[in-house]
């Protein structure tokens, strides 16, 4: 019996080399529709290749027209590389691990147009990982120092709110209080009842009393009265206390409207300060837009760039990723190279921006986030080794499972703009020569902190201008020729809080600040001016209502003097008739009774004598 | 799937010999217990193929121990384990753990390793157990099963006819 079956070998060969054909034969196909896939994946936005070519040497991948879709701009690509080269460890491939041991990267541009808006994933977290790109303080950037602050027409306009306020719940608590004080007027006896008084009084006062019969009729009439003006002086009373509780209420309103421009002043001086955020706008205003939107756009590649190394990482650590029984389980070793899911272990991509050539190179960029972690490195360059205009070296790293890149930048004659800034009444033209930069960033976790230091060298100020400002400016920059300036970065990747500090300021210092001050002072007289005039216009109809309210006061009060003069006078005569009456019935009472005991004691005293006569008579018998 | 089977019958009452199917039980012994996209299975395809194995045999007992392989994965993935995690095997897993290829063979994945031992060093055994089956079953149990009633009538059947008919 044979021991081999030739038949078998060949099929067997002829079998595995038609995989091997068909496979090269589909394998850009595939790899094209992989690529595209996985793009879309990780970029939550359409990516396209146009075209794939399997390369032998070096074992790898040639990619031409790669259009990386703008998730936030459908119409527009993020990136469109004109050819990739790939080299490709393809051992890795068959433990479905991604491994780019070289990568080349040509003619790359940025925003460019697409010419069919992309397909976009779900967005659900995309607001996430997306840096903010609203339109920054440089697109709003007032053109002078003067610009920064509003006109003071506007500010007065804003500023008066606690004002309005006040004057608005004064006008209720007036007219409230006039509803009372009217209200409360209507219980003061009024002509009609004054005339039903004179009236009473007068028929009182007409009555004879010539027996205490007619004194009784008088004094109870008098305690009618006084029963009937008693109450209506306890109404008096009750409308005075009602008039005086208006009246103290209405006056607080007012006090609070007479608060209120103090507060809105304070509010407009805390909005409107003289502080580093002025400082802000004017180094802004000096070193001009370029400096602050390659900040910017920094920030926001840096932003668009760290979600697609962060999904490069496995969902769970794969030391920690436990698999279903059945699954078995993988064990790891120590490595020096761990090679994860996707390792990119150097890449080299050059353009051309601002009519600079710009290298950008990566070294092992990796989705292990285990031991053995190796930095990601990335370097940028402008300009050539001997050329070099701007380096940026950046180690993206792990230290104790937190994220900590570390970015390095260094420039060297980077150009500025000729400015002119309007400084009150003087105009300065900043001519300066090119600038050297140096500066460190530290992102951990997102979180932000670092200071790019900008140094101006040479620089020449032309100020014009005949003002006080302009004197102050021109003595001050006479003899400033070198200056630097650090931009302070804090805040998140998302949201950079950029500060400015520069020694610019020790020497501008007292004069800048001085004409600073001066501008400031003007517009805060000039909005105190406007804001005087705007309160008195809103305090006139309040001030008018208050001045009704006390001349209505005083009409009530004038109503209820003349009932206390006419009636309690009245009264109180009527009162001390009855009792003067009284007191000479009383006597004239007494007067007869006097006489009658007399006149009796007479008759008694007649009448004895005669009985004692009569007695004398008997016994004279 | 009727077609293997058949000829495996066929092969176990032919003069086919018993070492040609006892390779092929177990080789399919091995690509049955081990993970199918393990890079060794391409050697043992070759193998099956290359070698006058009976490979309706190999087909057939590819499927019944691919069936068993689920009943004993969890042993395979202790197996594995623990040799994987043994302390003194360390050195040698980590040595081989540095190379790709070897890295490429899965060798680290508890199932793929434990199966695989087990198979291999069942594979002689597995081998020896089934010539002497095959044996066994010609000299004792073909005559018996010829002189059953049942199989002499299944002989006048269709049934047989196709049996016959397959080469």
């Amino acid at each position: 019996m044979k021991l081999f079956r030739w038949s078998g070998l060949i099929g067997f060969v002829v079998f595995t080399a038609l995989l091997s054909v068909i496979g090269l034969f589909f394998l850009d196909n595939w790899t094209r529709k992989a690529v595209e896939a996985a793009g879309f994946s990780v970029n939550g936005a359409e990516v396209n290749v146009a075209n794939v070519d399997l390369t032998l040497s070096p074992l790898g991948f040639r990619f031409e027209d790669v259009q990386v879709a703008d998730a936030e701009k459908p119409t527009h690509n993020v990136v469109e590389i004109g050819q990739m080269r790939l080299e490709i460890n393809f051992a890795q491939l068959f433990l479905g691990n991604v491994r780019l041991q070289d990568v080349t990267v040509a003619d790359v541009k940025t925003q460019t147009e697409r010419r069919r808006p992309a397909r976009i994933a779900s967005t659900e977290d995309a607001s996430g990982d997306i840096a903010d790109d609203s339109p920054g303080v440089v697109a709003v950037q007032a053109e002078r120092i003067a610009g920064e602050l509003p006109a003071a027409g506007d500010v007065v306009d804003q500023q008066t709110e606690q004002t309005r306020t006040a004057v608005n719940d004064a006008k209720e608590t007036i007219a409230e209080s006039r509803q009372r004080v009217n209200a409360a007027a209507q219980n003061v006896p009024g002509d009609d009842a004054l005339a039903d008084y004179r009236a009473r009084t007068a028929a009182i006062r007409k009555q004879e009393i010539n027996s205490l019969d007619d004194l009784k009729r008088m004094r109870t009439l008098v305690a009618e009265l006084s029963a009937d003006v008693a109450e209506d002086k306890l109404a008096v009373e009750n409308v005075k206390v009602q008039m005086n509780q208006a009246i103290s209420e209405a006056r607080k309103a007012m006090d609070e409207v007479t608060a209120a421009p103090g507060k809105d002043w304070a509010q407009l001086k805390a909005d409107y300060p003289l502080n580093q955020e002025s400082a802000m706008k004017v180094a802004r205003l000096l070193v001009g837009d370029a400096a602050f939107e390659k900040l910017e756009q920094a920030t926001y590649w840096y932003g668009k760039a760290k979600p697609w190394i962060e999904r490069l990482a496995p969902k769970n650590s794969e030391e920690e990723n436990r698999p279903e029984r059945l699954d078995g389980e993988f064990v790891r070793y120590p490595h020096p190279d761990p090679t994860a899911r996707f390792q990119l272990d150097q890449a080299l991509v050059s353009f051309v921006a601002d009519n600079w050539p710009w290298t950008m190179t990566v070294q092992d960029l990796t989705s292990h986030r285990g031991d053995n972690f190796i930095p990601t490195k990335l370097a940028l360059q402008r300009g050539t080794d001997d050329n070099s205009a701007l380096e940026i070296d950046a180690i993206l790293d792990r230290i104790d499972g937190q994220s900590v890149d570390t970015v390095n930048l260094s420039g060297q004659g980077i150009s500025f703009a000729s400015r002119t800034i309007g400084l009150g009444d003087a105009s300065v033209n900043w001519l300066p020569e090119p600038a050297d930069m140096t500066g460190m960033l530290k992102v951990t976790d997102g979180a932000l902190d670092g200071e790019v230091v900008l140094d101006f060298a040479q620089n020449s100020f032309d100020v014009s201008g005949n003002g006080v400002t302009a004197r102050y400016v021109r003595q001050a920059l006479a003899s400033i020729e070198s200056f630097d300036m650090t931009i302070r970065v804090q805040g998140t990747v998302k949201k950079p809080k950029l500060s400015i500090a520069s020694n610019l300021d020790n020497q501008l210092g007292d004069a800048l600040s001085d004409v600073a001050k001066a501008e400031y002072d003007a517009w805060l007289a000039d909005v105190r001016a406007q804001l005087d005039q705007k309160v008195a216009e809103l305090r006139a109809p309040v001030d008018e209502a208050q001045a009704s309210l006390t001349q209505r006061r005083d009409d009530v009060l004038e109503q209820i003097q003349q009932f206390e003069a006419d009636v309690v006078a009245e009264l109180k005569t009527l009162e001390d008739k009855v009792a003067s009456e009284q007191k000479r019935l009383e006597n004239r009472l007494a007067d007869e009774k006097r006489k009658a005991e007399d006149a009796a004691r007479k008759e008694a005293e007649d009448k004895l004598k005669e009985e004692a006569d009569k007695l004398k008579d008997k016994f004279s018998f | 799937m009727i077609t293997p089977i058949l000829k495996l019958f066929k092969a176990l009452n032919s003069e086919v010999g018993p070492w040609q199917i006892a390779f092929a039980g177990a080789l399919s012994l091995i690509i049955g217990f081990t993970p199918l996209w393990s890079p060794h299975n391409l050697i043992v395809l070759l193998v099956a193929f290359v070698f006058r194995v009976h490979l309706a045999t190999f087909f057939v007992f590819w499927g019944v121990f691919s069936a068993l392989a689920y009943l004993l994965d969890p042993w395979f993935h202790s197996v594995g384990m623990s040799l994987l995690t043994n302390p003194d095997l360390q050195s040698l897993w980590t040595g081989l753990y540095q190379s790709d290829v070897w890295q490429a063979t899965r060798f680290n994945h508890s199932i793929t390793l434990g199966s695989l031992l087990i198979s291999v060093v069942a594979f002689l055994p597995a081998a020896v157990l089934f010539r002497l089956g095959i044996i066994q079953y010609r000299a004792y149990m073909l005559p018996y099963i010829d002189k059953l009633k049942i199989v002499q009538l299944l002989k006048g059947s269709k049934f047989y006819e196709l049996y016959e008919r397959v080469s």
